[in-house]
Parts: C-alpha cells; sequence; structure tokens
C-alpha cells in the first residue's frame, strides 16, 4: 500500500486520501506479497466466485447460466477459435476504417470551424441541435440506403464518431489560451504558425479524447449494426447467432468476456498512447 | 453523435456578454438547417429524404393532433413514448445511483478500489451491445432485460468519472482537514463531494446520452414496443417519413434529457461557475 504522501504536483493520479486507512482489510492486503495486486486478483476471483454462485442459485439452466469454470474455459478456447477471431477481425476492421476516414474529415473541418468566433459560434449552435439525436437511430436509415453489407456498418460508424471527433477538435481549438496565441504573433508568427505551433498542439489532447471516446462508440454501433443486419457478419452476428441458438449460450457468455479483454487491451494502448503523446495532460477520461 | 467529451473543465463557456445574440444566432442557425433540410430534400427527390415540412405535418398527425385534455397528444404517441419511459427512467435512477456511490467508494477506499475498480473497467470494456445477448439470455425478452443493460452500460462510465473527480480533491484542503481533525464523513460531505461535483455531473451528461442510445438499441433488438421498435417497424414498412418524425422525436427527448441535467448543474453548481470567473 502506498502510505507516503502524494506529491502535489500530480494529484489527480492519487487518492483522495494518501495514507491508507488502518483497517484489518488494509494490514491484510499490505501483508501480502505483492499487496495491491494481490487484491485485484482477489477482486477476479471473487468475481468468479459471485458468477459460480449465481449460476447455481439463479433457477436458470446451467445451460443459459453456465459454471464460471466452463466460461473461463470456453473464453480462452476462443483464443485458437478461427471462425470467431474472423468475426472479430470483422468488426475491429469495420471501426477501425471508420474511425480513420472519419478522422481524416472531422479534425480539418474541426479546426477550420473552431479557428473563427463567427464559425464558432454557429457551429456549436447546430451541435446542439445534433447532439441529442443518438446516432443508432440511424441504424434503419443505413439499412435501407447500404443493405447487411460492410459498407452500411462503415458508413454508420463514420457517421456516428464523425460529430464526436468534431466537436471535440472544435471545443479544443477554441479552448486555445488566447494569451499563448498573442504572444506569438507578437513575435511575428503569421496566422498558419500559430495555427501549427501554438493551436494545434493545445488541441491535440482534446482532440486526443474525441478519438478515444470515439473508438467506443465505433464498437458499439458496429455491433448493434452487425445483429440487426444479419449477413453483415462480425462479432455480433456472431453472438446473435449463439443467443438465437438457444444452444452454445456458454459462447455468448465466452464473447463477451473476450470482448472485454480486448476493450481493456485497446483502452491500455490509448493510455499508453495519451501518456507518450502528452505527457502534460494525462487524464484518465474515458465513457 | 451524442457521445461528448468527458471533460472536466467545460469548453470556454460561450454563454458571454450578450444572450441575446447568442440566442439570435441559434435561431438563425436553427432555421437555415431546417431550410437546408426542406430544400435539399425536394431538390433530391429521394424516397429515402422526405422534406423536413412532410416529417413535421406527419408527426403532427400521428403524435399531437390528441384531445386537449390528454395534452393533445395521441393514443399512438403515449403507445410509443411510455413503453420507453417506463424503461428509461427506472434505469436512469438505479444507475446514477450506483454509479455515484459506487464511484465514492472506489474513490475512499483504497482497498477496496484495488479489489473493485479493475472489474469496473473490464465491465465497462464490453460494448453495451455485446452485453445484449448475454442479457437476454439471463432476463428473457423484458423490460427487466432492457432496464440492466441500461444501468450496467450507464453505471460504469458514471463510477469512473466519480472516481476521477473523487481522487482530483485537492491534497492540501485534504490534509487541512486532517490537521483540523474534521470527521471523515464530514470531510467527504463539504470538502471531497463538491469539489468532484463538475466531475461527476460530466459523468451525468455522458450517462444520460449513452441510456438513450443503449434504449433505442435495445428496443429495435429486443422490444415490440417503444421508440426503437417504432424507427425499425417504421423502416420494416417502408414509411420514411414515420422513421424521421422518430428520429426528431428521439432527438427531441435527448434535447429535454440534457436540459435536465442543466437545470441540475446549474443549480448546484451555481459556485463552481463563479469560482472559475473569478479565476480567468
Amino acid at each position: 500500500m502506498p502510505t507516503t504522501m502524494t506529491p502535489s504536483a500530480a494529484p489527480a493520479a492519487e487518492d483522495a486520501f494518501p495514507p491508507a486507512p488502518r483497517t484489518t482489510f488494509a494490514r491484510l492486503a499490505q501483508a501480502m506479497p505483492f499487496g495491491r495486486s494481490a487484491l485485484g486478483v482477489a477482486g477476479v476471483i471473487l468475481f468468479l466466485v459471485l458468477i459460480q454462485v449465481l449460476s447455481l442459485t439463479s433457477g436458470l439452466s446451467a445451460q443459459s447460466f453456465p459454471r464460471a469454470t466452463e466460461i473461463v474455459a470456453t473464453t480462452l478456447g476462443l483464443f485458437g477459435n478461427g471462425e470467431f477471431l474472423f468475426a472479430v477481425g470483422q468488426t475491429l476492421y469495420a471501426a477501425l476504417v471508420g474511425l480513420v476516414v472519419a478522422t481524416v474529415i472531422a479534425v480539418p473541418l474541426g479546426v477550420l470551424l473552431g479557428t473563427f468566433r463567427v464559425t464558432y459560434d454557429a457551429s456549436s449552435a447546430l451541435i446542439e441541435f445534433i447532439r441529442p439525436v443518438p446516432s443508432v437511430a440511424m441504424i434503419p436509415l443505413a439499412l435501407l440506403l447500404f443493405g447487411a453489407t460492410a459498407e452500411m456498418k462503415i458508413a454508420l460508424i463514420i457517421f456516428s464518431v464523425f460529430w464526436i471527433v468534431l466537436f471535440n477538435t472544435i471545443y479544443g481549438v477554441r479552448d486555445v489560451d488566447p494569451l499563448l496565441k498573442d504572444n506569438a504573433r507578437i513575435f511575428g508568427y503569421g496566422s498558419l504558425a500559430v495555427l501549427a505551433r501554438i493551436s494545434l498542439p493545445s488541441a491535440a489532447p482534446f482532440i486526443y479524447t474525441g478519438i478515444r471516446i470515439a473508438t467506443t462508440a465505433a464498437f458499439l454501433v458496429a455491433v448493434g449494426a452487425e445483429m440487426l443486419a444479419g449477413g453483415s457478419g462480425g462479432l455480433g452476428e456472431w453472438l446473435r447467432r449463439y443467443q438465437e441458438s438457444g444452444q452454445g449460450s456458454v459462447y455468448v457468455w465466452a464473447g463477451a468476456f473476450f470482448s472485454g479483454l480486448v476493450g481493456l487491451g485497446i483502452n491500455f494502448l490509448l493510455n499508453f498512447g495519451e501518456r507518450r503523446l502528452f505527457p502534460w495532460n494525462v487524464s484518465t477520461r474515458s465513457m | 453523435m451524442v457521445l461528448e467529451s468527458t471533460e472536466a473543465k467545460a469548453p470556454p463557456a460561450p454563454r458571454s456578454r450578450r444572450p441575446m445574440r447568442r440566442i439570435g444566432l441559434k435561431v438563425t442557425v436553427f432555421v437555415a438547417a431546417a431550410l437546408v433540410w426542406e430544400l435539399a430534400a425536394r431538390l433530391a427527390n429521394s424516397l429515402f429524404f422526405p422534406p423536413l415540412s412532410e416529417v413535421l405535418v406527419r408527426a403532427q398527425s400521428i403524435w399531437f393532433s390528441g384531445p386537449p385534455r390528454q395534452l393533445f397528444v395521441t393514443e399512438g404517441f403515449l403507445d410509443v413514448v411510455i413503453p420507453s419511459m417506463q424503461r428509461l427512467i427506472p434505469s436512469l435512477i438505479i444507475g446514477i445511483l450506483v454509479g455515484i456511490g459506487l464511484g465514492l467508494l472506489i474513490g475512499l477506499i483504497r482497498p477496496f478500489s484495488d479489489t473493485v475498480y479493475p472489474l469496473v473497467h473490464f465491465i465497462r470494456a464490453i460494448p453495451p451491445t455485446v452485453k445484449l445477448p448475454l442479457f437476454i439470455i439471463l432476463f428473457g425478452l423484458s423490460d427487466t432485460m432492457n432496464i440492466w443493460l441500461i444501468v450496467f452500460a450507464i453505471a460504469a462510465p458514471l463510477t469512473i468519472n466519480v472516481v476521477d473527480g473523487v481522487r482530483s480533491t485537492e491534497p492540501v484542503l485534504l490534509d487541512s482537514a486532517r490537521v483540523f481533525r474534521i470527521s471523515r464523513g464530514r470531510t467527504v460531505f463539504s470538502l471531497v463531494l463538491p469539489s468532484a461535483a463538475p466531475r461527476i455531473f460530466a459523468g451525468l451528461r455522458l450517462s444520460t446520452m449513452l441510456a438513450l442510445i443503449v434504449l433505442v438499441i435495445s428496443e429495435m433488438l429486443a422490444s415490440s414496443n417503444g421508440l426503437g421498435y417504432f424507427l425499425l417497424y417504421a423502416q420494416r414498412q417502408f414509411h420514411l417519413t414515420d422513421m424521421w418524425a422518430g428520429v426528431l422525436l428521439i432527438g427531441l427527448i435527448g434535447y429535454l434529457l440534457s436540459v435536465l441535467v442543466d437545470i441540475a448543474e446549474n443549480s448546484i453548481l451555481a459556485w463552481h461557475r463563479a469560482v472559475k470567473a473569478g479565476s480567468r
């Protein structure tokens, strides 16, 4: 357990009450060989035990609520299941293409809209009307326009993710300290130089946050679209097939566990990227 | 298009000196957007994009032409909106309570955090749409299923925001409280909670929007009434005007939800704005 005081330079990263509370629980944790990570492992074990107990007491058949051991075994098995990995790959591919295309369009547009007072005011007013409409409401339209295809998924992801990246870029560019820009101008920087050397670097963490939230949204939308449009492949269709068959619910469980692990991995990479790219702006913003 | 940054520091507050100019601008942008939709749809003459006027007329006739004692809404409106609200409202209440409670516990109690927080991250990392078939297996095609799905979808991100808020409490203030031997309970209520409040509201804003998304998609996939079902049904019947009316109605509900969060935030966080304005 950390018993040192938090250095005030990095207050956000640490505890609200830095010295560990001296409870039995805390002392127990301290006595353990690996302290905190041991507690983490204990948490996972507790979680699995909880599933096991719920599975035994829920009144649902072992078929629909499998034992924890079976779920874990099946999840591990999925790492070597070609058909499943292909489906996950399809979903990841759609999400990635959608993210890249949306980012490539949204960032320059956002910079443009955020740079000028008039366009900023107008676009933020427009945003207020567009933001409340959930992008999933567009799934039926996308189905009509594109049919149950990979293009449908990608178009829908681009559409959902575009706004998120755009808002964050606009706000990021607008949030730049005006004093810095004035200073740069005093030192003879032109508008483009101010943009490249002041505005963009200081908006970058905002844009990154946008992309990170967009990543979560992209998966949500991709899987949802796959479930609604049978035949477009991917994780959503795979899960739906096992859920509807009534047989092999354990695969639905394992698929969810698997995507939790993949999600944690992606999150870890994004956090790592944020620390590397913007060491002055570390946070744990997430969705 | 609905998820915003959970940024604690709000975007530069445009609620500046000239409120009239701001409202004027909003109206102008709104009218311009409506005109663009109307004209573009008329020029394109596409079945998929009916003009706004047709959508509004349709929405009026199917939803807002009821008798005065029913506040002018029709039976059709109630049939669509009430089931959705019966799912949305309980799940918002449960999800918010769970999220804030769990966030406080994790933020304040280190060993609890070490044990439980990784699991919260794990559960959050499973997209709500992936949880959906699992919840159908567990709860069947029922309102209970929709409600639990939304609760799980919103509680985890809210928890994370609350934890971040709690942990960003100024350490000097916490030390001062300890020096003055202020009880832990009082410290939490009069120091930790207020300083976490902006972050908690950022989380709330995100959660309400996420709740609407999950509501709509779960109704499309697993219900036989409600807003999501209405959209999908209209699409399957090829009633594109109905479908667009549904999109507008969902947008309106989303807008009302965000206004609700705004009102709560403005009344509770008035001090925060004052502090921010003072430091600028």
